[in-house]
């Protein structure tokens, strides 16, 4: 019976096999109940070329999907898998800042190039997946696999405070106001200023290691954080930080169980610049402090002397998220420092495309 | 298959290590069955976990001792090849042609081979980055490339530069880009591991 079953199976896979000439690599899987559905998968230009001892897979899709929710969408996250326990080997895609109602369809792009190994797969090469979908009511649908449930609601909670201050400087300052902001936006963007930055992991090299300093952090207290920094140090030798270690304490109501600390280092020019994050786990009920430690190490492009921190992300441990409110960019130094929200970036950009009244249009209707 | 197939094969098909045929087998039967399902995805966690383990080191660990054991043992090893060398040289030598050992040695070079070869049709994940492994973010013509201990892994969008990224403490990155077509923003996550 055994034998009997074995040897259909065996027909089965080479039929398939035959029939589908290894012709499908790519797959998109969406959960049964799924929010939104696969209209149409265009995978023109992917491929997978054999590399070494490796597969270099490049990955083009254009997937229109299609909300077949009652509610509208917000946000939308797909997991992208090529090898789940290698480094690289699998990653998320994120539309942020959709607006998309029942019924409706959009367009997802993937663009990936990624290696894995060369042995003949059991599936496909690389699986799309859904991971997450946001609705406009915060409430979130999904397996979260890569934690993005989240960073989704924080860029959404960017994106809503984003617009109601562009919304705030139409009133208050007209529609001059709000070009200068926009043009301000798109300058920082074709800057493309981007700090270079190794992460190293892992143990120590027992030899030729920099004993370093201890220094003192400097720490950005936002009045309306709800968690507090208290006080904060790092080892640094040259161009290189480890050891991070930061109090801080919890001064609201609502237990935190996930902290994102931001980090800012000055630039040849002396100007701050993005420099990281320090993402921690961890339970701090209202009233009590507690330390954030990581063991790893960053380089960064030329020697620091000094390192600021501020908390960029909180969640709390009923879900909700706090992110930096408005008042944060009333700070000279941190407006230079910080760089614009996906939703900032997709109105500056609309705006490039097709005027200010477009973006006007936006800014009223999303209010 | 409507019997439960046996813990042993649930774990060997969970690890990638049984014969095709078989693998097909279980796979057909666990699409159906939640129970088996459940368990080669209990079987995968704790094979990732152990992936993950595999680079620590135990805490307290005597370097000492563990030194002492390495040179005894390696002192052993050279003593007992001594001996061998001492029992041979002491033999007759005899010219009468030994098949036996030889056949034993084919014999086991082809089980090797054939082992060998059903090996490499297993689909192996890539070891974990080494420990100390870099993770370095470039800004490419081609996308933003991210390198794992100074082999590029992974190239974020096709043809543009992002507007912005940051990498992580733990290990990951993150990028937005802007779509030249749509003029939408799509943001890239990847995990260290």
């Amino acid at each position: 019976m055994w034998r009997r079953s074995n040897s259909i199976v065996w027909l089965a896979w080479l039929a398939a096999a035959a029939a589908s000439g290894q012709s499908a690599p790519f797959r998109v899987d969406l959960p049964a109940g799924s929010p939104v559905t696969l209209v149409q998968a265009d995978w023109d230009g992917s491929s997978a070329v054999p590399r070494g001892g490796a597969l270099l897979v490049e990955l083009h899709a254009n997937l229109t999907l299609r909300n077949v929710s009652p509610r509208r969408i917000r946000g939308l996250s797909l997991r992208v898998v090529a090898q789940e326990v290698a480094p690289g080997g699998r990653g998320s895609v994120t539309r942020p800042g959709l607006d998309v109602a029942p019924g409706e369809s959009f367009p997802v792009r993937v663009d990936l190039r990624l290696m894995r190994p060369l042995a003949p797969p059991s599936g496909a090469l690389v699986e799309v997946a859904l991971d997450g979908v946001l609705f406009d009511d915060l409430t979130f649908y999904g397996p979260n696999r890569m934690n993005v449930r989240r960073s989704m609601l924080a860029w959404e909670l960017e994106a809503r405070r984003d617009r109601q201050v562009l919304a705030s400087l139409l009133d208050s300052g007209g529609e001059e106001a709000l070009r200068a902001r926009l043009l301000e936006v798109l300058a920082r963007s074709s800057a493309n200023e981007m700090m270079p930055v190794q992460v190293l992991r892992g143990a120590l090299p027992a030899t030729n290691v920099e004993p370093g300093r201890a220094v003192e952090l400097a720490l950005l207290r936002l009045p309306e954080a709800p968690v507090e920094l208290l006080s904060g140090e790092a080892i640094v030798a040259g161009a290189e930080a480890r050891a991070p270690k930061v109090e801080i304490f919890n001064r609201g109501r609502t237990p935190v169980r996930f902290v994102e600390l931001g980090w800012l280092a000055p630039d040849a020019k002396g100007r701050l610049q993005p420099a990281g994050s320090l993402p921690a786990e961890i339970h701090l009920p209202p009233g009590e402090r507690s330390v954030v430690r990581n063991e790893a190490r960053v380089r960064f492009a030329r020697p620091v002397e000094a390192l600021t921190v501020y908390p960029a992300l909180v969640e709390f441990e009923n879900g909700q998220v706090w992110v930096p409110p408005a008042s944060i960019w009333r700070q000279p130094e941190l407006r230079q420092a910080l760089p614009p929200s996906g939703e900032l970036l997709r109105l500056a950009e609309l705006y490039r495309r097709k005027g200010l009244d477009a973006v006007v249009q936006q800014v009223r209707s999303m209010r | 298959m409507k019997r439960h197939p046996e813990a042993g094969r649930i774990a060997l098909y969970a690890g990638g290590e049984l014969p095709l045929p078989e693998r097909l087998a279980i796979a057909l039967h666990v699409r159906r069955c939640g129970r088996c399902r459940k368990e080669v995805e209990r079987v995968r966690q704790l094979r990732q976990a152990l992936w993950e383990d595999k680079h620590r080191l135990p805490d307290g660990l005597d370097w000492a001792a563990l030194e002492a054991e390495m040179k005894a043992n390696i002192r052993l090893g050279i003593m007992a090849g001594a001996l061998v060398r001492r029992k041979d040289a002491s033999r007759p030598e005899s010219w009468i042609p030994q098949w036996k050992p030889a056949a034993v040695v084919a014999a086991t070079l082809a089980v090797v081979l054939v082992a060998g070869r059903a090996l490499e049709r297993t689909p192996r994940p890539a070891p974990p980055a080494p420990a100390g492994a870099g993770i370095v973010l470039r800004s490419t013509p081609e996308g933003l490339a991210v390198d794992w201990g100074g082999n590029e892994s992974v190239v974020f969008g096709a043809g543009s530069a992002p507007v912005a990224a940051a990498v992580s403490w733990d290990g990951g990155a993150r990028a937005p880009f802007l779509d030249e077509d749509t003029g939408q923003v799509t943001i890239y996550n990847v995990a260290a591991q």
